[in-house]
């Protein structure tokens, strides 16, 4: 039956030529709009390298000193990372890393612009990243200050052209650090191992860096699995109430170990840190792919509507036949649905010009959108969500058309 | 005639709620569109206040400082103070001056001033009088702060003229205190902990956000060095014309120097200016290609729609032309039809859209702007359906009446 439902689909749009491809423009592109979103936000909150241990991961990022009528948020301080949040339980390696920080460097007289990271030893074993040339840093160059750097290839490219770059120095925001190692690049929103170069946290000479509780840096919590984040999340808690304060000017901390998805709910929608938006985010993503479909919907409803006069023949016989109203539905919906499906191949083919696009302009450092299995999914059942959306209604219009009326074609 | 025209509408009022649907979306979204793009054109008309030629930014890293001890903020501020000092001195600089809330910086150094006429969101930050030098302020009345100033025991303030004009109105703002109203609109004393500003100069504008972007108001408050105090974390420097990037290596190189635990990161004011006219004009871009495409759409739906009607009405066209109706009247009863439709979307569209100026969101764009957004949807949505509407409007015509009438 459906093999017979898809050929008779296949063949009514085969028929009107103009009126599929116009339909299949709009669905075309109204799915690779949709696609390129879920590939982006997909690739924000996958496990990719050097994430690849993302789903364990909490991130200490962003903490709140409260006062009596002062108040300090930001990224956590080392102090209160060393101090307070190692050595909890659940937790299988921390790694203590700055956010990036914009350093030049001079070639030749030419201003190279690198973000810097300040990053421990277990960095390079919390996260894995892709090294092409040497190999991270260890305990010992942590423990002595040693001037050391991973690089980028990109900071390779830029300091040393195509040659090699360990053991070879380079000098950047005044100091300069011997390469140990070269890693593939990172894309900007891996946001916890993005960055063009990378060196102890020792080698940091901000003054008492050491003694902050706020300031500048992200713990990375690596938890043995996943079951294990409410406790850690409760430790966590309890170890904020043991804080000591330097002075009286702060008496409060806040903070809470947040999953990539909580912090970058709390990045975009500014919430607390107790309190990350999640739910109200998702609301808001799915209400913005809603209002994107309304008008994509509205326009193809309009052209099916249009066409039921068309069919008014065929409708008429399979009535006079005794072919339900139900029966027709289902089959003006499926066809609706193989139509969508027809878009949204054009969409996804669409979708993955337009990435390996963004991704070659270089308007996102580093970008490495792409298709993958899951988005491929998404694809496909918003294919079958927008084509049941657009095709409810002209097929209840059409079957709902009395047979007599159907045969002289008058559709009214 | 019109009304002959919406009483046909109205006969097929099912067929054409979803026409009228469509045409109305698709008019919202070219009001969203073309209001972005009308406010944009009319900021970037307006004088940005400031001069970005020649100067570069240096952005310091001294780490955490609110939360340190009172001895390291304070030297904090005397390093601050040196560097600035040295600068000053480098060949080929002409000035340079710490500053709070730099051109471009995306810096929120603000204060939310409650007013009887609402809360005002105010840019507020310290700033060295050669900073002000160094962007080329224009003062329209009173003076920059100077030397001379640093002994009183009040601060002396710059505004700009659009928050002069804000709390003062038309008085003369200058010697005038910072003034402070209550939640109530009264004005009520300054409380011993707040600052007591004082008004000795207006600036003409400061559009710290660039070219397309609004003016805000903004407050320049002078720089008063010490612990209690919130330290710049750039200096601006004004090179003489001619300067190359050159500089920057020398600069570099002289601030680590100077301060080798801090980091510094030294970019001209142009290369701000490119990012930040990117970083707003991006947004517009996708949201501008993602409206044409549906426009586009919406077109060509639109078109088959119609070219589907006109087949299905042969019938009644061909009835008219046989009771002697021109291929002309046809044609226009078609389109006529089309604009008809058109104008109630547009009405039901445009009370949607005023929704916004009237609730106030986005109340910073004035209303003016929202009547150009309206005006140039206006234009290019009737453009395109008489576009639309013309193919299948000649379609009518070729309906042979004899033909027509023979149908069945």
């Amino acid at each position: 039956m459906w093999v017979h439902y898809t050929k008779l689909a296949l063949k009514v749009l085969w028929r009107r030529k103009v009126f599929t491809s116009i339909s299949l423009f709009g669905i075309g592109f109204t799915l690779m709009g949709l696609l390129v979103m879920s590939a982006m936000i997909d690739h924000l909150l996958a496990p990719r390298s050097p994430e690849t241990r993302l789903a364990r991961i909490l991130h200490v990022s962003y903490v709140s000193l409260e006062g009596k009528d002062s108040r300090s948020n930001g990224g956590a301080g080392y102090g209160f990372l060393d101090r307070y949040v190692r050595g909890l339980p659940g937790v299988e390696r921390m790694a203590i890393v700055s956010e990036p920080q914009d350093v030049n460097g001079f070639v030749s007289g030419e201003k190279v612009i690198s973000k810097l990271r300040y990053a421990d030893d277990e960095f390079w074993n919390v996260l894995d990243f892709d090294f092409v040339e040497g190999a991270p840093y260890g305990a010992e160059d942590e423990k002595g200050a040693n001037q050391v750097a991973v690089i980028s290839e990109t900071t390779r490219r830029k300091y040393f052209g195509d040659a090699k770059a360990a053991g070879r120095t380079i000098e950047v925001g005044g100091a300069s650090y011997r390469v140990v190692g070269v890693v593939r690049d990172v894309p900007f929103y891996r946001t916890a191992a993005a960055g063009d170069i990378w060196a102890p946290v020792s080698t940091n000479r901000t003054p008492n860096f050491r003694e902050q509780l706020r300031g500048g840096f992200i713990g990375l919590l690596l938890a043995r699995s996943r079951s294990d984040f409410p406790t850690i999340r409760a430790e966590f808690a309890s170890r904020l109430q043991r804080v000591q304060f330097p002075d009286d000017n702060y008496n409060v901390i806040r903070g809470v170990p947040m999953t990539r998805f909580q912090e970058l709910v709390r990045q975009v929608a500014y919430s607390e840190p107790e309190k990350p938006a999640t739910a109200r985010a998702m609301a808001l993503l799915t209400g913005a792919a809603l209002l994107f479909m309304l008008l994509p919907t509205i326009n193809l409803v309009n052209i099916n509507v249009s066409r039921i006069f068309e069919r008014s023949s065929e409708i008429g016989v399979r009535k006079a036949f005794g072919a339900s109203s139900r029966r027709l539905v289902w089959q003006f919906v499926f066809e609706n649905v193989i139509l969508c499906l027809v878009g949204a191949a054009i969409g996804l083919v669409g979708a993955v010009f337009l990435l390996a696009w963004i991704n070659g302009s270089g308007l996102l450092p580093h970008a490495e959108f792409g298709i993958n299995g899951r988005v491929f999914a998404y694809g496909f059942v918003l294919a079958v969500f927008f084509g049941c959306l657009s095709g409810v209604y002209p097929a209840w219009r059409m079957a709902r058309l009395h047979p007599v009326a159907a045969l002289r074609g008058d559709t009214r | 005639m019109i009304a002959h025209l919406f009483t046909v509408i109205w006969n097929r009022k099912r067929a054409n709620a979803l026409v009228l649907g469509e045409i109305a979306a698709s008019f919202l979204v070219l009001c969203v569109v073309c209001t972005t793009v009308a406010y944009f054109v009319h900021n970037r008309r307006q004088p940005l206040g400031f001069d970005w030629h020649d100067v570069w930014r240096v952005r310091i890293g001294f780490g955490e400082y609110h939360t340190s001890s009172e001895e390291v903020r304070s030297a904090t501020w005397e390093r601050l103070m040196r560097l600035q000092q040295e600068t000053r001195a480098l060949p080929g600089v002409e000035t340079a001056g710490l500053m709070i809330n730099t051109p471009y910086s995306g810096d929120t150094s603000s204060w939310t001033m409650k007013t009887p006429r609402g809360e005002l969101d105010v840019l507020i930050g310290a700033m060295a009088p050669e900073a002000a030098d160094a962007l080329r302020f224009r003062i329209v009345a009173g003076r920059m702060f100077g030397p001379g100033d640093e002994s009183t025991d009040w601060i002396p303030l710059v505004v700009n003229r659009k928050l002069a004009q804000a709390l003062f109105g038309d008085a003369d703002p200058l010697g005038q205190p910072l003034p402070h109203w209550d939640d109530a609109g009264r004005l009520r004393e300054r409380e011993a902990d707040e600052s007591d500003f004082r008004v000795i100069g207006v600036v003409a504008d400061y559009r710290r956000d660039g070219e397309v972007s609004a003016s805000p108001y903004a407050a320049f408050s002078q720089l008063r060095a010490g612990p209690n105090s919130w330290p710049p974390e750039c200096i601006l420097i004004r090179t003489h014309p001619g300067t190359t990037a050159e500089i920057e290596e020398r600069l570099a190189h002289r601030l680590h120097e100077l301060a080798p635990d801090w980091s510094f990161d030294v970019r001209t004011l142009a290369s701000r200016r490119q990012e930040a006219l990117r970083s707003r004009l991006m947004p517009l871009w996708i949201g501008g290609t993602a409206a044409a495409f549906l426009i586009v759409m919406v077109a060509m739906g639109l078109m088959g729609v119609l070219w589907l009607n006109v087949t299905r009405r042969t019938r009644e066209l061909g009835l008219r032309r046989a009771l002697g109706a021109t291929a002309g009247g046809v044609r226009l009863q078609v389109l006529g039809e089309l604009l008809a439709l058109t104008t109630v979307a547009v009405v039901l569209g445009a009370i949607v859209f005023m929704q916004a100026p009237l609730l106030g969101i986005a109340g910073w764009v004035p209303w003016q702007i929202y009547g150009a957004g309206v005006l140039a949807s206006l234009l290019i949505l009737y453009l395109l359906v008489v576009l639309c509407g013309l193919y299948p409007s000649w379609l009518a015509t070729r309906v042979h009446p004899a033909q027509a009438l023979h149908y069945e």
